[in-house]
């Protein structure tokens, strides 16, 4: 019996559209920055974990970018999300590959459950899929704001951004997250082992990840 | 499904599974509370509703009590033998004509909601295939771990020098039962339409001892009609009980931790409803076979045998007899 679970097998998904040109460059962006910032953020894990956040991020970032180089993604949207998943999951591990991992695939069921439509989907749209994916990544776990996790940067930029306060200023509520990890108490991975002075010198790295993404998504004001 | 020794099953197992395995109504996932099951198990349930819209369901069983709110924090209290019961109870309830998946969850959640579970050791387990060493000699003779998970993690209490049977077991109802405890009182046993008892086994006790510490334990919670043996095979019977009206005692290998030389106690505080589903006949290995109803307070309900085979007046009313009959 052939194993379902290749990632060859192309699914047949016709749900809402993407504008791909568009959706390939903001995405791209993302990757680049975050490629550009591992060696900051290794240099943060170092200090308070166990220094593998940046190169497991740079990691992701450099597998999505040959997956959006490549002809085989379609507009729609839940197919194109499926597949980053499964690109995704395959080049990322520990604990941020589960948690990217459970995002994606829980963004791409939250637009497959969205009406088939070759209208593009708008940033209302994009906010509730959002909303409805980091709901289900707060079914896997217990961190949340406050954490000192990646909480820290996609909790405020998804809430600010599905209340309709646009993506500009979501991206500074998660910055301002970010900024906020400075300092703040560990509850859980590696950094709950450090010694408590390491966490004043340096904000979450997973959190700064986030950052790095989304200001390629979001992209310039 | 199972993954590697102590380990989480990956990802690409779970959804097999669910893809294979699960039915058309949707798939329920009861899984016990350690981090690398529930993100394996919460991504292959979105991968199962992202590639293929299937119905999934997520229930995360923490019944342990050792380790209290305060240590535990955010990653939660570890998923132990209680999660049997849940299995047995949503087994049975499954099988009910027109019951919903809904339905089902929400029973689950509730049953998950209601378990305490402690466990104890003498030791740690030996993996097979691994040589002997001091570290995983099975049972050490100065100590006994309070507190003992299923993953051959030590115990959260190491006791030494080893107390007796009888005050390890009140230790462990005391964790189990005390409402006083700020950082325990997860379930109030005294308020209980009905409480099941579950004693497992870690995998390294013989029947013999696991009879006698299921005796034990059912005595010290107040079962009154368990017949007491008068040498007590070196164990002091417990002074006096806690009053917990037990509906059901389960004893028997649940959830093994290889050949762990321990025992954990579980409570349920459960419904009448709960009760008629770990009642209902099951096949799976380890389940005993027999009616655990046999453990009822003691009926009423009389039986006649007439000629040693008389089936129709088996449940006639009257008191327990043998009617003699001479055979011609």
């Amino acid at each position: 019996m052939s194993s379902i679970l290749s990632h060859d097998i192309i699914l047949k998904l016709t749900t809402a559209t993407v504008d791909l040109p568009e959706f390939r460059s903001r995405a791209t962006r993302a990757c680049e920055l975050l490629i550009a910032a591992e060696p900051r953020i290794t240099r943060a894990d170092t200090i308070v974990g166990d220094g593998d956040c940046g190169i497991t991020l740079a990691r992701g970032a450099n597998a999505v970018m040959s997956l959006l180089t490549s002809t085989e993604l379609s507009p729609d949207a839940a197919s194109t999300l499926l597949r980053i998943s499964a690109v995704i999951e395959d080049s990322m591990d520990g604990t941020s590959g589960a948690l990217y991992s459970i995002f994606f695939n829980a963004l791409t069921s939250a637009l497959r459950s969205l009406p088939s439509t070759s209208q593009i989907i708008d940033s209302s749209t994009w906010g509730l899929v959002a909303s409805e994916a980091l709901a289900k990544l707060q079914l896997a776990t217990t961190a949340r704001q406050g954490d000192r996790t990646l909480m820290d940067a996609l909790e405020p930029f998804i809430s600010s951004f599905a209340r309709g306060d646009g993506a500009q200023t979501a991206f500074t509520r998660a910055k301002s997250g970010v900024d906020a990890t400075k300092g703040m108490q560990a509850a859980f991975g590696r950094a709950v082992y450090v010694e408590e002075k390491a966490w004043q010198v340096v904000p979450d790295p997973g959190a700064e990840g986030v950052v790095c993404i989304l200001e390629g998504l979001v992209g310039k004001s | 499904m199972s993954g590697s020794i102590f380990a989480s099953p990956n990802v690409s197992q779970i959804l097999n599974t669910i893809y294979r395995v699960g039915g058309e109504a949707g798939t329920i996932l009861i899984i016990k509370n350690y981090t690398g099951d529930v993100f394996h198990f919460h991504l292959a349930a979105e991968k199962a509703r992202a590639m293929y819209g299937l119905k999934v369901e997520i229930i995360i069983v923490g019944d342990d009590v050792s380790v209290g709110r305060r240590k535990s924090g955010k990653v939660g209290r570890r998923g132990l033998a209680g999660t049997v019961l849940l299995h047995k109870i949503l087994g049975a309830m499954s099988k009910v004509p027109g019951v919903s998946f809904d339905t089902l969850v929400e029973m689950g959640r509730l049953v998950a909601s209601g378990l305490v579970t402690v466990g104890a050791s003498l030791g740690r387990v030996h993996i097979p295939g691994r040589a002997i060493s001091d570290e995983n000699t099975p049972v050490k003779l100065n100590q006994v771990d309070l507190g003992m998970g299923i993953h051959n993690e030590s115990g959260s209490r190491i006791l030494s020098p080893p107390p007796e049977l009888t005050s390890l077991v009140d230790m462990m109802l005391d964790q189990l039962l005390s409402m006083d405890d700020p950082d325990r009182s997860f379930v109030n046993m005294h308020d209980a339409e009905e409480v099941v008892l579950l004693v497992n086994n870690l995998g390294g006790l013989s029947i013999l001892e696991l009879g006698g510490i299921t005796r034990l334990v059912s005595i010290a919670l107040g079962k009154s009609d368990v017949p007491i043996c008068p040498e007590g095979y070196g164990l002091t019977i417990p002074a006096e009980s806690r009053n917990v009206k037990l509906s059901r005692v389960l004893s028997g290998t649940f959830m093994s931790s290889l050949d762990g030389p321990g025992f954990s106690i579980t409570l349920l505080n459960a419904t009448g409803e709960m009760v008629e589903y770990i009642d209902a006949p099951a096949k799976a290995v380890g389940w005993p076979l027999g009616p655990c109803s046999s453990w009822r307070e003691k009926s009423s309900r009389t039986i006649h045998v007439v000629n040693g085979t008389g089936k129709d007046d088996r449940l006639a009313q009257g008191g327990i007899q043998r009617e003699q009959h001479p055979i011609p």
